[in-house]
């Protein structure tokens, strides 16, 4: 069970292009010694994407309780003269990502209301990150808006809540970060025709509005995501085994 | 040790109702509220123990506008995530807040980097007193290509940051990014005199040879550019956010 005074920190690699398959030999096969030896926890879910702005892009998600650890641990990692072995060996001449967004996330209230029952357990299918900007003066409101009327509505139609994030360190903030998971394509498209067509959704929005004089929502960058075999995340964001 | 740049996006037209409600909260005095916490400092910044800003800027050009931002450096993120939320859960902030929205949000949005120091901040820095620069100031943000940073790192500590100062700029500080968007990223802040001389020296580097080899070397090297795009910003800095040469930070 995560709590408020959890840290998350999702790792968005922009990569070379040709490169995806060597980046998921590295992060699935080679990479965990060195993580466990500078205290670098295992992702809680590794995904890549065909369908993003950052296209190909490959992700993951670690959760931190101490954010100084977080930065004592990384920066020992890079220092690693085994790692920088490793690295070069596997780039093999060039890089294989062009470009990082760090992210560090907290959990959302709107999560706290759409956990998912039941042990963990590992969630296929198609995976879906959401990054939305929310209003400044209202995001909680946002957050609530989204955990107590799209949320249910979605999950209704298939959707797996796997966690809701409001963004503590990043960009483009107030930015809240979801990420859902989803039987295949065609369910999540319905879910989301429906959501786009639904009166009680439009009410719901209209209602925000007025009471806010503006927008809970802003522009919504979605990254539709293939869990890894190796780091196919379980409900809840519960620890792979 | 790390460096928090927060930069806002200002609601249009209210860049300076930002400026105004920045000075409010963190640098002048905090009333005395009944049964609320001892004012024992100046301000409510003060009072939750979050630092003065070592800089706070306003935009005068460049892609962010209407933009303010300024950088505060904090000795840990324990410390830091020890300060800031009891400030935003403090109801004095919260009728700052209300009054200075007046109806609509005064931000639409915000962006919080950590940063660390750069090396090539060491190699270039001019020790001398602690005192306020002005002028015109120049942020630079050069992101790289992952894996290739170094090369960059190496002809600003070389020939980009040298040749400024030899123009007549003052180093202000130079970060890495370690939590932002499009990493690696490398930022420079530079303190111009005044407008005219940014624009003789960017003249003169835009030509530099010693710069443009590099930049081929670099790039027949690594096998592909280095800087993949650079944000450019040209900054104002408010009169209670006049930064000193290396941020105030003696060596």
């Amino acid at each position: 069970m995560s709590g408020f005074n959890d840290y998350y920190e999702l790792r968005l690699y922009r990569c070379a292009p040709g490169r995806l398959d060597d980046l998921h030999h590295r992060m699935g096969y080679e990479i965990a010694p060195l993580f466990e030896r500078h205290g670098i926890p295992r992702p809680l879910g590794n995904w890549d994407s065909l369908a993003s702005s950052e296209a190909p892009l490959y992700a993951y998600l670690l959760q931190w309780p101490d954010l100084d650890q977080r930065m004592k641990s990384f920066a020992a990692f890079y220092s690693d003269p085994e790692w920088q072995a490793q690295r070069d060996a596997s780039n093999a001449g060039a890089t294989m990502v062009d470009q990082i967004e760090l992210m560090i996330l907290r959990p959302s209230s709107a999560w706290a209301l759409n956990r998912t029952d039941g042990e963990p357990r590992s969630v296929a299918g198609l995976h879906e990150l959401r990054m939305q900007t929310v209003s400044t003066r209202n995001a909680e409101a946002a957050h609530q808006a989204w955990g107590k009327v799209d949320l249910p509505f979605l999950r209704a139609r298939g959707a797996t809540v796997l966690g809701v994030f409001m963004c503590w360190f990043g960009a483009d903030m107030p930015q809240m970060v979801s990420i859902l998971g989803w039987p295949d394509f065609d369910t999540r498209a319905r879910a989301y025709n429906e959501h786009g067509r639904d009166s009680g959704i439009a009410e719901a929005r209209r209602a925000e509005r007025a009471e806010f004089g503006a927008s809970l929502f802003d522009r919504c960058n979605v990254h539709l995501m293939r869990p890894a075999p190796y780091g196919v995340a379980r409900t809840n964001f519960a620890p792979l085994e | 040790m790390v460096f928090e740049y927060r930069f806002y996006q200002a609601s249009d037209g209210r860049l300076d109702e930002e400026v105004e409600r920045m000075r409010e909260v963190a640098i002048l005095g905090a009333p005395q509220v009944p049964n609320g916490p001892p004012v024992f400092k100046e301000s409510l910044f003060d009072r939750y123990g979050i630092p003065r800003p070592l800089g706070a800027w306003t935009a005068i050009s460049g892609p962010r506008q209407p933009l303010f931002g300024y950088i505060v450096r904090w000795n840990s993120l324990a410390e830091r995530d020890a300060a800031f939320p009891p400030f935003w859960a403090d109801p004095l902030w919260h009728a700052v807040r209300s009054r200075t929205d007046a109806g609509s949000p005064l931000v639409d949005r915000i962006d919080t980097w950590l940063m660390n120091p750069s090396s090539v901040w060491a190699a270039v820095r001019k020790d001398g007193p602690d005192t306020p620069v002005g002028g015109v100031h120049e942020m630079r943000i050069h992101h790289t290509r992952a894996g290739y940073a170094h090369y960059l790192s190496a002809a600003l500590a070389e020939i980009e940051l040298p040749q400024c100062q030899a123009f007549g700029a003052v180093v202000l500080g130079v970060f890495d990014v370690v939590i932002g968007p499009k990493m690696p990223a490398i930022i420079s802040f530079i303190a111009w005199p005044d407008y005219e001389t940014q624009q003789r020296a960017r003249a003169r580097l835009d030509v530099e040879p010693r710069l443009l080899q590099r930049m081929a070397d670099d790039e027949v090297d690594a096998g592909g550019p280095i800087v993949l795009s650079v944000e450019h910003t040209l900054l104002q800095p408010v009169d209670y956010g006049v930064p000193a040469a290396n941020f105030g930070m003696s060596a």
